[in-house]
């Protein structure tokens, strides 16, 4: 081909041919730049393979795709940790909507259901140390039935006005402001009670409507998954999350090799990369397998419950049915599927 | 027409080129100071202390709670149906 020319018969421009060999040049080239870049570092993204960066939506991907998915990252990880490690693929069982039910009243915030999450869902533990629970330490309010009828009006008269004095002044219910750092000697401290809080795994949740990119989604087993190899941490969802139930990885997670927990699921507890969400699943990885969550085999005091609300036996469901009962900003009409109790 | 000595001299030319300009942005990003990534999750996490604590909490009625978990049956059976 011939390159163009003016009406002087001068050459002009490049030709398609030259354009399209430039091109390959600076793609070879920018190839074999990024390797050498990449070669030898301990960044994990280093070893990622082709294949797993294209790799498509997990909910679009056929069988097949799927299980070449799963090998691959059960190859990568075991020799980046040292150690067998699986990928589980478990789909929800057939029947079940996972609910969970916590007693306020007999929480002694000791944290172990948090060190536990750490640990079974791989979570970064250092520079960023993420924590998929969070318990608040909260004031017990005060309300004394001799202050009753004092202040004004002094008795509950006809007027039925509003109290000044007496109890009005007190925090007579969880009206403090809650800590969450709090480092007591001992564990439950007198005049305080705790408050923990995940991922409420909502019936109707806010984070799957706003994610741009359809990776975090709803499964029939009512858990919010997020598929981290499709997240693009745009971050809409942590805004969107009224609970602020999830979390960001903000720097590379660290995870030591021999704290690693080995049986991972894909849509929960492997190990993810910088730059994407990560949140509480129900402890997929096991819920799945019929097994409680990590928390609720820990809890000393028998304060979490966890089960099918499909099932009317279940011990939510009972719980539903005979306890008093309510959820964190029912107004916003969310649907938690995860209940705070009192006996 | 480029000589194959010609193609190879741009081939190693623009691939060290490329390789300079790479690792040129990764000692400047190196260079940059550290973000604390600690705050920055904090900073993600915190407010929710305050606000979640400060709500008012109602307890559900019986009527609440039966009609709730009637809706997650329904809503159970009506993607299955759909799937």
């Amino acid at each position: 081909m011939s390159k163009p020319k003016d009406k002087d018969g001068k050459n002009t421009g490049t030709t398609r041919r030259d354009f399209l060999r430039k091109a390959g040049y600076a793609g070879a080239a920018a190839l074999a730049g990024s390797a050498t870049l990449m070669a030898n570092t301990d960044n994990p993204d280093s070893q990622a393979t082709w294949a797993e960066w294209f790799q498509g939506n997990y909910r679009l991907m056929t069988d097949q795709e799927k299980k070449e998915a799963i090998e691959r990252l059960e190859k990568r990880y075991s020799a980046q940790y040292g150690k067998k490690v699986t990928v589980d693929d478990a789909p929800a069982i057939d029947g079940v909507l996972f609910g969970y039910a916590l007693n306020i009243q007999k929480c002694i915030g000791c944290r172990r259901c948090v060190k536990a999450c750490v640990k079974e869902n791989n979570q970064s533990r250092t520079n960023t140390e993420i924590e998929w629970i969070r318990v608040i330490r909260m004031e017990k309010g005060q309300f004394s039935l001799e202050d009753m009828d004092k202040g004004y009006p002094a008795e509950a008269g006809f007027d039925h006005g509003v109290q000044v004095g007496g109890n009005a002044y007190k925090p007579a219910g969880v009206v403090l402001e809650g800590q969450h750092y709090y480092q007591p000697k001992k564990v439950p401290e007198k005049d305080a009670f705790y408050f923990p809080i995940a991922c409420m795994q909502c019936e109707k949740p806010p984070c799957v409507k706003v994610c741009p990119v359809r990776t975090t989604y709803r499964d029939p087993d009512g858990i919010v998954v997020i598929d981290y190899n499709w997240c693009i941490g745009c971050r809409m969802c942590i805004g969107a999350c009224p609970y602020w139930a999830r979390r960001f990885n903000w720097g590379e997670p660290n995870l030591p090799k021999e704290e690693m927990n080995p049986k991972t699921h894909y849509l929960g507890n492997r190990p993810r990369m910088k730059g994407v969400a990560e949140k509480c699943t129900f402890c997929i990885q096991r819920s799945r397998r019929g097994r409680y969550t990590a928390c609720v085999e820990v809890c000393p005091v028998g304060a979490r419950k966890f089960g099918n609300l499909l099932d009317p036996e279940s011990e939510v469901r009972r719980i539903l049915a005979r306890k008093r009962v309510f959820r964190l900003k029912a107004d916003l009409n969310t649907y938690p599927k995860f209940f705070y109790f009192i006996d | 027409m480029a000589s194959r000595r010609g193609f190879f001299k741009k081939l190693a030319l623009g691939g060290a080129a490329l390789t300079t300009a790479g690792a040129t942005v990764k000692f400047a990003d190196s260079m940059m100071p550290d973000v604390d990534l600690q705050a920055a999750y904090k900073n993600d996490v915190e407010p929710g202390d305050a606000i979640l604590a400060q709500r008012e909490y109602v307890l559900m009625s019986k009527e609440e709670k039966e009609s709730m978990v009637q809706m997650f049956i329904d809503d159970y059976e009506k993607n299955k149906t759909e799937t």
